[in-house]
């Protein structure tokens, strides 16, 4: 069961909070792994049709991105190389600007959310001014970001633009685990929740990571609300092993039967089965706040007035 | 160890939601290390598809209270059987099986039945909301009282407005369950209590006396029905009722699982001050009437107070308890034991993700003795002295194992 509707603005300011606390931290987690994504982060696409050019920039760039009413910052690095740094979370941690950084200023969640959406929106500089002609390597990174996590189509194989499965399992995964960390610190629910959830930490596995060459877990620690990848910092109380890629990519589609695969043993649950399934809750629960499902028409009966017919393209309600 | 279980369990979730779904979901114990399927069943033992057998201390979650096909209770239900059933009316034993629980039941002045716990948990819930007209509902934070929206351990298909009028308290917790009284005075219709904690993935805990004492007192003050949810332990605790064996004093209680000795039904139980209410509350199912659950329901309560059941039962339960530890401290294996001995639950100490308890059950089972590893278990009429020690033995290679 979701918990209830938040009103639009604090909606607004969660979701932002989840793009600064999980979405644009995994550029860290993934540059490793992806050389168009490095190649972005050092400035080597041209931008539009992602196509490597020469280097235009061999300077970091630091970037420190901030949004009024939302007390969540994000730091990233973006080195020479285009290796990339993600620092701290919340005002009061290492995600505070320093002298030198880009600062960018969102006047509100929505105008962060519209830059997020690769829409027109306004950002104010409020520092390090000298580095803004360095931004386009921010777009680039958050454009190939976004290739990443995009689910692959029928043609993902054949196209260098989709992330290859593996990585686009991982970095969906990433980004949830570190999103429901964000959501168990920020939802006016999520006290209760974390009552019932527990202080353990919970890993999550899939071999097809190693075959990749990345790393073999990721996991959350849910006494810290932090979350990892590789050894998890203390025994987990849940440990959950996706047998292959196809389960995972199922399991993050939201179209896995998943008793039938535990019984079938495409996924494993060893240890507290409850608090993986009331983290799976949180899981869906951000899955939603990122990706909202598309308003659904509201049907028009052939009979209702033509003034009382809602447009076509009208939004119902959203169900949560 | 299980092909012809993954091989039906294949066939089954192509065409059976999660493949078994509920609280026999493999999901549940350890898929892989422990059995799908039951192929057939005698006295305290079964044998699952692929061939195994197993000492059982689950007794099918609880209804097998005189073991697989008592041979007493299945008379009584062939009997009833060869003269028909789903008739256009009840038959004789629907009265006479409720003359025998007002009976045997200290409080109780009427009986109604139905086929599941659920069934009368929430019909329970119903008749306290006529009774005295309000909505609240209050019950323990992890009990389990059946897969009604209202109470339901899932998640699935719910809306806040199931849960709109149902507030949960800290088992034990006397002060808080004071405080929920006091911040919905005048609007709670029922306290839900089950006659001792027993969720899963928890150790079980009985109801400390203050605990009950603080339930009786404020149901009593606040005009409050206090409903037993006594679906898993009747009759195994106490042939009158679990509410005697801890003092409390409810208004309505809910019997099941043990009631017919694995033949479909439930009973609730009330007082005659509530008649007329639980008249008004509709209640009816497509077989409700079937008359051979109720012939075997009248064979169990005859034979458990012929050879007095539930001491039976607590005697055994203290032998495999007591001596379920004494293997643990043998092999320097720290267990925990927890709720009454006929209900017992038993897990590796300081193992919070219950992995080890796991390692525990998978291997319990190679030896052919079936625990639940997060969920209590029962013991059976059918279970006697030489079986008890037989699983014990097992469990002592387990622990050597193990340790």
């Amino acid at each position: 069961m979701s918990p209830a509707p938040l009103p639009p603005v604090a909606h607004a300011r969660l979701v932002a909070a989840l793009h600064l606390e999980a979405v644009l931290p995994v550029l860290a987690r993934l540059a490793p792994h992806d050389d168009a994504l490095r190649a972005a982060a050092a400035g080597l696409y041209t931008g539009a049709g992602e196509a490597p050019s020469t280097r235009k920039n061999a300077r970091a760039l630091v970037l420190t991105l901030a949004v009024r009413g939302v007390d969540a910052r994000c730091r990233l690095a973006f080195s020479a190389t285009g290796e990339v740094g993600c620092a701290g979370l919340g005002p009061d941690s290492a995600a505070a600007p320093r002298p030198g950084d880009l600062r960018l200023w969102f006047p509100s969640a929505g105008q962060f959310l519209r830059a997020v959406a690769n829409r027109p929106a306004l950002a104010l500089p409020l520092g390090g001014w000298a580095a803004m002609p360095q931004v386009p390597r921010f777009a680039a990174a958050g454009r190939r970001l976004d290739a990443l996590l995009r689910p692959p189509g029928p043609a993902a194989s054949a196209s260098p633009v989709v992330a290859p499965p593996a990585l686009f399992a991982f970095g969906n995964l990433a980004v949830g685990l570190a999103g429901a960390a964000a959501w168990l610190r920020r939802h006016p629910a999520a006290p209760a929740w974390r009552s019932r959830l527990g202080d353990g930490v919970v890993t999550f596995a899939c071999p097809a990571f190693d075959r990749a060459g990345l790393p073999s877990l990721l996991w959350i620690d849910l006494a810290r609300l932090a979350t990892g990848a590789g050894a998890p910092p203390r025994p987990p109380v849940a440990e959950l092993t996706f047998a292959d890629l196809d389960t995972l990519l199922a399991e993050l589609a939201h179209r896995l039967d998943a008793l039938a695969a535990l019984g079938g043993g495409e996924l494993r649950i060893r240890g507290h089965l409850l608090v993986a399934e009331r983290l799976g809750l949180v899981l869906a629960e951000v899955s939603r706040l990122l990706n909202p499902a598309a308003p659904v028409p509201v049907p028009v009966p052939a009979h209702a007035p033509a003034r009382a017919r809602p447009a076509p393209t009208a939004p119902r309600a959203h169900v949560s | 160890m299980f092909p012809k279980s993954a091989a039906l369990f294949a066939r089954a979730r192509r065409v059976i939601p999660g493949g078994i779904y509920g609280h026999t979901t493999p999901a549940a114990t350890v898929p892989g290390a422990l059995p799908f399927y039951a192929e057939s069943g005698a006295g305290c033992r079964y044998r699952d598809l692929d061939g195994h057998d197993y000492i059982d201390f689950m007794c099918g979650y609880g209804p097998l209270l005189l073991g697989h096909r008592h041979p007493e209770v299945e008379a009584a239900a062939d009997a009833e059987r060869a003269r028909g059933m789903s008739f256009n009316h009840p038959t004789e034993r629907m009265v006479e099986l409720a003359e025998a629980l007002v009976a045997r039941i200290d409080f109780a002045d009427w009986a109604v039945f139905a086929k599941n716990g659920s069934d009368l948990t929430t019909w329970a819930v119903q008749v306290a909301r006529e009774v005295t007209g309000r909505r609240k509902i209050l019950k323990a934070l992890g009990a389990y009282h059946g897969t009604h929206a209202w109470c339901s351990p899932g998640h699935g298909g719910l809306i806040a407005e199931d849960r709109a009028h149902v507030h949960e308290f800290a088992w034990n917790d006397a002060a808080g369950l004071e405080a929920l009284f006091y911040r919905h005075a005048g609007d709670v219709a029922a306290l839900v209590v089950t006659p001792f904690h027993h969720p899963a993935y928890a150790d079980s805990a009985l109801p400390e006396p203050a605990f009950v004492a603080a339930a009786n007192r404020l149901c009593a003050a606040h005009g409050v029905l206090l409903v037993l949810d006594d679906v898993r332990c009747f009759p195994r605790l106490h042939l009158g009722g679990s509410h005697r064996l801890y003092g409390w004093t409810p208004d309505l209680a809910v019997y099941c699982k043990a009631l017919g000795n694995g033949h479909p039904l439930a009973a609730c139980v009330g007082r005659a001050a509530h008649q007329v209410a639980a008249s008004r509350v509709f209640l009816t199912g497509s077989y409700w009437g079937d008359p051979v659950p109720m012939a075997a329901a009248l064979k169990v309560l005859e034979i458990s107070a012929r050879d007095d059941v539930p001491a039976a039962l607590a005697r055994a339960g203290r032998r495999f308890v007591d001596g379920f530890l004494a293997l643990g401290e043998k092999h320097r294996i720290p267990l925990r034991a927890s709720g009454p001995p006929a209900m017992p639950y038993v897990r590796l100490a300081d193992d919070p993700g219950f992995q080890r308890t796991q390692d525990l059950c998978a291997a319990a089972a190679r030896e052919g003795v079936y625990l639940h590893p997060h969920h209590n278990w029962f013991l059976g009429a059918a279970h006697t002295e030489a079986e008890i020690d037989e699983a014990l033995a097992r469990l002592d290679r387990v622990l050597a194992g193990l340790g």
